[in-house]
């Protein structure tokens, strides 16, 4: 449940590709996403949330390092050595009991098997080692991000964004971005070399769609065209031409080449004309979120794109 | 629309004991040990029943019907031109430290015991110690009570009492914090001399209106189980409401407690709890239906007659990949419109405004009761327009559908929507890994209205589209929000919409850059903002009548009559303003003779 507020926010997680193939390597649930565990704390993980499970102190590194070892023999074969759950168990990160529980004391009744009816059988344990095991629990449970975010690495290492067809994408090319763009070196706004340009199948498809060298997050309204082209034309005829500051229905504002600002109220005889020069990517993104293969078409232009290095 | 006689609340105490132990354990104020409510006064619980106008503003919506619309005509469209400042209050801080006087970041503010504004004593409630909470301007983003001349308001951890003539900060009360998630506070309710506000570490707390000083403060939702609360509590008769947030994968739920103690009345998960509650064959397993949120953070509206109150669940949880696996699954009682009897805590009828979302389409945005013709008959309905982009029409007696419509002007998540007028998802529009292009959130809490006059319903509309990448490609799902990115995304501009409840279709859009809820009035007046300006407009045109620069608001504009004069007021920043027709001074007080 997304707010709007000054504490919600849009975070850009780049994972170091490394580190996450090497948390990836260790986790032998299905997904093979590599929780970070204690003892394997990753080193950018999501932004915590400040519940008690984030701040409660953790237990001395051995009791945590044994209570994974614990867990590992016991507990893994159906949560998941991630903790996640798998079909045969739970998600215990997320699991109230788990969060609610101080020191085993919640977690002690569950093993003994009063959650039997919901399929959670009855294990042999002592009440120290499930105290140890929750004491790793707790610590998994203290790297839960912000907003419900899982412990660890936000992004699966080895994600393949780039899956289009870069013939048919040349097509798609030509057919939607030839009239602006060449994709020979030197010709008209040339997209000669982007394919080298971006690292990742994704920045260079955010690039490319946006037309921005960078891109914008997700938003209301946002810039409202600040720094494009305007043209003012007053009630007389006289015009006005600069980079547009700010507009709105009272009042607009431009920088004019000089470096000087202007300021108008607006009125009735006042024209304002504002060049969008993302007005053509404006229009291709709508008009591929409105076309059932709008998103395919979106792939194979990446695809081509990547092999113009 | 089906009916419902099952509850879902058995399962009451399973999840959630120990932290509501811990919780009660803890804190330095318990409720009195009985119940009786004593000397009375304040506002009667009866004066609920009235529809807004001249009797304040004294519940989240102003009435139970969320209309928005007062009776007030002093200000209309021959004199809104002349509408002007009659005060602006002083910029207000919430509290940090110990004493609630912790200077933020630029230590705006000195003075020990003091804080909010003109040496106002600050009240200290709350079991933190201080540290966590952030200081600085107060963030407005809910509601404002007018009660007999006094303006109560709330922001996170914070709440003042302010004059509302003149707008001079009477008390302000400062919750030391033990964390959490702060999102918003959505305002206060009030019952008898009995203030209630929710606080993000899960703590309802009760406040003497008078003095701002603390009565009583309840756990209102598990702090370890990661909730966060901040939704508008909500009076009707006996029954305080309370709602709840939380993002972690944990049940979402409504409760009912007793305004004279707190003590729980009953409690309604939002989704199945336990085998053989309805719904459950709607979920991947029980465990998923245990974990898959429903939160309750935006008030409702509530019919005396039928004693049902009306209102919207949130999203499921992981919020971005529920279900993953076995295929798509409608997810009940998630992003779903719900009637629930205020007396029993049973669920009377449910509507699912965005079955298996994929997108935290989070459907809680209030519902406005109408009783109006449809189709040439009488009705009795409730209208709806969600993040997703739709609008609903049902019968709010029964539950029935009427209308569906899609007032975004770029949502393509859906495929279209089925016989019943429930969207179809469009699975391929949820986030993927090389991205999918789809439209963002069209709507939020900001509340929406409708005028009698007029017979439209007004909400925002905001249009974007954006490409959503996942991220997160394990096949169990992720937590939380996680498992998504966002990327290259472009606005279409955003429009406040009035929308003709009988076909679903926009009469008018009127392009705003942002908007924070709007108001109706019986001077046949639309109040709303767009961006930086409180604006005035025709409500059967959209066109602009007045408007003023006041700071992006926080929540929509109210207004409430005092000693003969209508005041038109707005939250912006952390500043209150109340605009009034100035008159010559003259005719307003006779002038006060000095002695000096």
């Amino acid at each position: 449940m997304l707010r709007l507020t000054k504490l919600t926010f849009s975070v850009a997680l780049t994972v170091g590709l490394g580190l996450a193939v090497q948390l990836g390597a260790q986790a032998p649930g299905r997904g093979g996403r590599g929780r970070g565990a204690a003892g394997a704390a990753p080193a950018r993980a999501a932004r915590r949330g400040n519940y008690e499970q984030n701040m409660r102190p953790l237990a001395a590194p051995d009791v945590i390092a044994h209570g994974k070892e614990l867990y590992d023999a016991n507990c893994a074969s159906c949560h998941a050595s991630d903790m996640m759950g798998s079909d045969k168990g739970g998600n215990l990160v997320a699991s109230q009991d788990l969060l609610n529980d101080q020191n085993g004391e919640l977690i002690e009744p569950i093993v003994a098997g009063s959650q039997a009816s919901l399929g959670m059988p009855a294990q042999t344990l002592s009440k120290d080692d499930v105290d140890t095991i929750a004491a790793y629990m707790h610590s998994v449970a203290a790297q839960v991000g912000s907003q419900g975010r899982p412990p660890g690495p936000q992004e699966t290492p080895g994600l393949k964004v780039i899956v289009g067809d870069a013939v048919a994408g040349k097509a798609d090319f030509d057919t939607n971005c030839s009239s602006c763009h060449s994709a020979e070196a030197g010709g008209q706004r040339s997209v000669a070399g982007i394919g080298a340009k971006y690292e990742d199948g994704r920045s260079l498809q955010n690039a490319w769609v946006s037309g921005k060298t960078g891109f914008s997050f997700g938003g209301r309204g946002g810039g409202g065209g600040v720094g494009n082209p305007v043209t003012v034309t007053m009630a007389n005829g006289d015009t006005l031409s600069g980079k547009l500051v700010s507009e709105d229905e009272f009042v607009v504002v431009l920088t004019t080449p000089d470096g000087v600002r202007h300021s108008f109220d607006r009125h009735a005889n006042m024209t304002v004309t504002v060049t969008d020069p993302d007005e053509a990517h404006k229009d291709l993104i709508l008009k591929l979120s409105q076309e059932p293969n709008g998103d395919t078409v979106m792939h194979n232009v990446t695809a081509y794109l990547a092999t113009l290095k | 629309m089906k009916r419902l006689s099952t509850v879902l609340s058995a399962a009451l105490f399973v999840l959630l004991p120990a932290s509501f132990a811990l919780a009660q354990s803890a804190p330095a104020a318990a409720p009195p040990a009985t119940a009786g409510a004593g000397a009375q006064g304040g506002l009667e619980p009866t004066s609920l029943l009235k529809p807004l106008g001249d009797n304040g503003w004294p519940t989240y919506c102003g009435d139970y019907t969320c209309k928005r619309y007062s009776s007030l005509d002093l200000v209309n469209q021959s004199n809104v031109g002349n509408l002007s400042l009659a005060w602006v209050s002083a910029g207000l801080e919430s509290g940090s430290g110990p004493t609630g006087t912790g200077a933020p970041a630029g230590g705006r503010r000195g003075g020990f015991g003091f804080g909010g504004g003109g040496g106002t004593p600050t009240i200290v409630g709350g079991f933190g110690t201080g540290e966590l909470n952030s200081g600085g301007p107060a963030r407005f983003a809910g509601s404002v009570l007018e009660v007999n001349g006094t303006l109560y308001l709330s922001a996170p951890d914070n709440a003042w009492a302010v004059d509302a003539h003149d707008g001079t900060v009477l008390w302000h009360f400062y919750w030391k914090t033990r964390g959490g998630t702060h999102t918003g506070n959505r305002g206060m309710a009030m019952w008898h001399n009995n203030l209630y506000f929710e606080v993000a570490d899960d703590n309802l707390i009760c406040l003497d209106a008078a003095t701002g000083k603390e009565k009583w403060s309840v756990p209102s939702a598990s702090f370890a189980g990661q909730y966060f609360s901040d939704s508008a509590p909500l009076v009707f008769g006996d029954h305080l409401i309370v709602g709840a947030g939380n993002d972690e994968n944990a049940p979402g739920f409504l409760q009912s407690v007793d305004p004279a103690t707190g003590k729980r009345q009953w409690i309604l998960y939002s989704t199945p709890m336990k085998q053989g509650d309805p719904g459950l064959n709607t979920w991947p397993s029980l465990y998923a239906a245990q974990h898959g949120a429903g939160s309750t953070w935006v008030a409702g509206a509530y019919d005396p007659e039928t004693h049902l109150y009306v209102y919207g669940t949130g999203n499921p949880t992981p919020a971005y990949t529920t279900g993953r696996g076995p295929g798509t699954m409608d997810n009940l009682f998630t992003d779903s419109l719900i009637a629930v009897n205020v007396d029993t805590g049973k669920m009377a009828w449910y509507y699912q405004t965005s079955p298996h979302d994929m997108h935290d389409w989070d459907s809680t945005e209030t519902p406005i009761f109408v009783d109006g013709n449809f189709n040439g008959q009488p009705r009795k309905m409730v209208l709806q327009a969600l993040r997703n982009g739709y609008f609903f029409v049902l019968d709010r007696t029964t539950g029935k559908h009427l209308v569906t419509s899609k007032f975004g002007k770029v949502v393509n998540f859906a495929k279209g929507v089925n016989a019943n007028g429930n969207p179809i998802p469009n699975m391929e529009k949820a986030a993927t890994i090389p991205g999918s292009i789809v439209n963002g959130d069209v709507t939020n809490y900001p509340p929406p209205a409708y005028s009698p006059i007029s017979k439209l319903f007004y909400v925002e509309e905001n249009n974007s589209l954006r490409i959503l990448y996942l991220t997160d490609a394990d096949p169990r799902g992720s937590m939380g929000l996680g498992g998504t990115s966002g990327g290259a995304s472009f606005s279409f501009g955003s429009n406040i919409d009035a929308i003709d409840y009988n076909t679903g279709k926009v009469v008018w859009r009127h392009p705003v850059e942002r908007n924070a809820g709007l108001l109706t009035t019986a001077g046949n007046l639309l109040f709303g903002g767009d961006g930086d300006y409180l604006i005035a407009l025709n409500p059967e045109t959209g066109k602009t009548l007045w408007h003023s620069k006041i700071g992006a608001e926080g929540n929509a504009p109210e207004t409430y009559m005092l000693d003969g004069k209508q005041y038109v007021l707005a939250v912006a920043g952390n500043q209150l303003f109340a605009f009034v027709l100035n008159q010559p001074s003259s005719v307003g007080a006779p002038a006060v003779a000095s002695n000096r």
